[in-house]
C-alpha cells in the first residue's frame, strides 16, 4: 500500500504545477503568504514574533489555505478532465488513491507551514536587531504543528469528502470555501457583538482560556476529533461503484 | 472446454426505473476479439463498468477469468486492460510520464516498467515524441498512447470502447492492425465499435445489445446469413438478367434498380450466380459485397424496436 500511495502521490506532484493557469495561481497562492508571513512581518514585529501571534497566523492559515487550494482537485478534477475511471479501473486499491490524495494535501500544507516559518526564523535573526538567537520555543513549536497537522488533516478530510461528489473543481473550492471561511466571518462578528465590552466579554475570557493548558488540551482533542471523524467519513464515502454512474 | 473468459448470466442494472441492462447473458472465449454492438444507450458501457467493478449490477452475475464482478473486482482489475469512452490521459502529463504512473499502478519493477513502456510506445510509433504533453498530441496519437497504456502490463483481456472512434482512415487502420497482432500473441478482446466493418474485420464474435438486452450472438457471418448476403452487380445488359437467376436457390431476392442489380444471396459467393448471368449475355463490371454486419444490425435493431 505504501508504494501505491507514493504512486500516485508522484502523480499529484507532477499534475501540480501543470493544470492550465495553476502556475500563475500556486506562484501567487504560495509567494503571497510566503512573502508577508515569511519576511514583511518578521521584519514589522523583530524579536518578538518568536512569542506573538504571527507563528500561530502561520500554522493556522497557511495549510488551511494550501488544502483547500489542493484537495478540492483530489476527485473533482479527475472526473472534470476524465482520468477518473481510468485510474478506478487500475489496480491501485482504494485506500491507496485516497489515503495518497489527502497526504498530499496535508504533506503540502505542513510544507508550506515550515517553510514560512524557517524563512521567518531567518528573516528575524539575520536582519533584526535581536540579541542572542531568536526561536520559538520547543513546547510552543511542538503545539503549533500538532494543530496544524491535525487542522490539515481536518481540512484535507472535508475537501475529499466534497470533491468526492462535485462535479468540478470549482464547485469543490466554493462549497470548501463556504465551510471554512464564510461560517467563521459570519460568527465572529456576531460573537464580538454579543460579547459584550472589549476587555471582559466571553470572548476575550475565551481567548484567555485558549492560552491555559486545559484549553490548549481541549483544542486539540477537539480538532483531533473532527479530524478522524472527517477522515473516516472520507474513506466510508470512498467506494468506486459509487463513483462511477 | 475451456472455461470463457467473461461469462454474464442474467445481468440486470437499472437506474431507478430505467432498465440499462435487462438480463443479459453472454460468454467470451480466450484468445479471440469479441464485438459487443449497440446503438448508444444499448448497454455497452454499462456492462464494461459492470466487469470492471465500477459499476454493482442490479441483479443475475458475472465473472472475469473466473472471478467475480462484485466480489473479486480487485483481482479482475489486476488482470485485464481497458481503454474505456474517454482516453483518461493525463494531458499536462509527458506520454512516458503517463505510462511511467500506470506501469507502478500495477506494480512492474522498476526495470521491467522502464522496459514495457519503451516497447508498447515503439510499437504504436510513439516512442519518439514520449517528452510531449499527451495533450498536445492529435486525437489519433491520443488514442495509440491509451492503447499503450491499456496494455502496459500484459494483460489477458482488454475492454476498450470504441478504440477507433473519431480516429482518420490511417490511424484507425494502424490501430486495427495492432489489435489484430495482441490476439495473435494470445491476448482476448472485448470490442465495442459503432463501425460494423471494423467488427466484421476483425471480430470472431459479435453480439448484438438494444435496449439492454441481447438480440444476437455470433461469428458474424451466421448473423449475415440470417438476413442474407448481400451483392451489388455492375454492367451491360443487365435488363432482363433478373430473370436468369431469379429461380436460383441461393437467390433470396433480387432487384434491378439504376442500371445495376442488387441481390441477396444465402452464401457469401457469388461466383455461381455471375457465371449464370454472363451465361444470360450480361457483361459484368463489377460486383461489389454490401456492408453486411450494418444491414443485420439495423435489421435487428430495427424488429426490437
Amino acid at each position: 500500500m505504501i508504494t501505491d500511495m507514493s504512486t500516485v502521490i508522484w502523480k499529484e506532484w507532477k499534475s501540480l504545477f501543470r493544470q492550465p493557469g495553476s502556475r500563475l495561481r500556486m506562484a501567487l497562492t504560495v509567494l503571497i503568504p510566503l512573502g508577508y508571513f515569511g519576511i514583511i512581518a518578521p521584519l514589522q514585529a523583530g524579536g518578538e514574533f518568536t512569542t506573538g501571534a504571527e507563528p500561530w497566523f502561520i500554522a493556522v492559515v497557511l495549510p488551511l489555505l494550501t488544502v483547500i487550494m489542493t484537495a478540492p482537485d483530489s476527485f473533482a478534477g479527475e472526473r472534470e478532465r476524465k482520468t477518473l475511471r481510468t485510474l478506478l479501473a487500475s489496480t491501485l486499491s482504494d485506500s491507496a488513491i485516497l489515503w495518497a490524495k489527502l497526504g498530499f494535501a496535508v504533506l503540502l500544507g505542513m510544507a508550506m507551514m515550515i517553510a514560512t516559518l524557517v524563512l521567518a526564523m531567518v528573516v528575524v535573526n539575520l536582519f533584526t536587531n535581536t540579541t542572542g538567537v531568536a526561536a520559538i520555543g520547543v513546547a510552543r513549536l511542538i503545539h503549533m504543528i500538532g494543530v496544524s497537522l491535525l487542522l490539515s488533516a481536518m481540512a484535507a478530510g472535508a475537501a475529499v469528502l466534497i470533491s468526492l461528489r462535485a462535479e468540478t473543481v470549482q464547485q469543490a473550492q466554493q462549497t470548501l470555501a463556504a465551510v471554512f471561511f464564510v461560517i467563521p466571518s459570519v460568527l465572529g462578528p456576531v460573537l464580538l457583538i454579543t460579547s459584550g465590552d472589549g476587555e471582559s466579554g466571553p470572548v476575550v475570557a475565551f481567548f484567555d482560556w485558549l492560552g491555559t493548558t486545559s484549553g490548549r488540551l481541549t483544542v486539540v482533542v477537539v480538532l483531533a476529533v473532527l479530524a478522524v471523524i472527517l477522515l473516516t467519513a472520507a474513506r466510508v464515502g470512498f467506494r468506486r461503484t459509487r463513483l462511477v454512474s | 472446454m475451456e472455461q470463457p473468459i467473461v461469462e454474464i448470466d442474467e445481468l440486470t442494472k437499472y437506474y431507478g426505473t430505467l432498465a440499462a441492462l435487462d438480463g443479459l447473458s453472454l460468454s467470451v472465449a480466450r484468445g479471440s476479439i469479441f464485438g459487443f454492438l449497440g446503438t448508444n444507450g444499448a448497454g455497452k458501457t454499462t456492462t464494461i463498468n459492470i466487469l470492471l467493478g465500477l459499476v454493482e449490477p442490479s441483479g443475475g452475475a458475472a465473472s472475469v477469468l473466473g472471478f467475480d464482478v462484485v466480489d473479486e473486482s480487485d483481482e479482475i482489475r489486476t488482470r485485464v486492460g481497458a481503454l474505456l469512452d474517454e482516453t483518461g490521459l493525463y494531458e499536462q502529463m509527458s506520454a512516458y510520464e503517463n505510462l511511467w504512473f500506470y506501469a507502478r499502478a500495477w506494480r512492474l519493477p522498476k526495470d521491467q516498467a522502464e522496459a514495457r513502456v519503451e516497447r508498447v510506445l515503439s510499437d504504436l510509433g510513439l516512442w519518439d515524441r514520449r517528452h510531449d504533453p499527451a495533450g498536445s498530441w492529435s486525437r489519433g496519437m491520443q488514442q495509440r498512447l491509451a492503447l499503450a497504456r491499456a496494455q502496459l502490463h500484459d494483460p489477458e483481456l482488454l475492454f476498450l470502447d470504441e478504440p477507433t472512434a473519431g480516429l482518420d482512415v490511417v490511424s484507425a487502420r494502424e490501430v486495427r492492425d495492432h489489435l489484430a497482432g495482441l490476439v495473435g500473441r494470445g491476448t482476448t478482446i472485448f470490442l465495442t465499435t459503432h463501425n460494423m466493418t471494423e467488427a466484421e474485420e476483425l471480430c470472431d464474435r459479435v453480439a448484438i445489445i438494444h435496449r439492454g438486452r441481447l438480440l444476437a450472438d455470433g461469428h458474424p457471418d451466421e448473423l449475415l446469413s440470417a438476413s442474407g448476403y448481400e451483392v451489388n452487380i455492375e454492367g451491360v445488359n443487365l435488363d432482363g438478367a433478373a430473370e436468369a437467376i431469379v429461380r436460383r436457390p441461393d437467390v433470396v431476392s433480387c432487384v434491378s434498380e439504376d442500371g445495376r442489380l442488387r441481390l441477396r444471396l444465402t452464401t457469401p459467393d457469388p461466383s455461381a450466380v455471375v457465371a449464370d448471368l454472363v451465361a444470360a449475355g450480361v457483361s459484368i463490371h463489377e460486383v461489389r459485397r454490401g456492408t453486411h454486419l450494418e444491414d443485420a444490425f439495423l435489421e435487428l435493431v430495427r424488429e426490437d424496436s
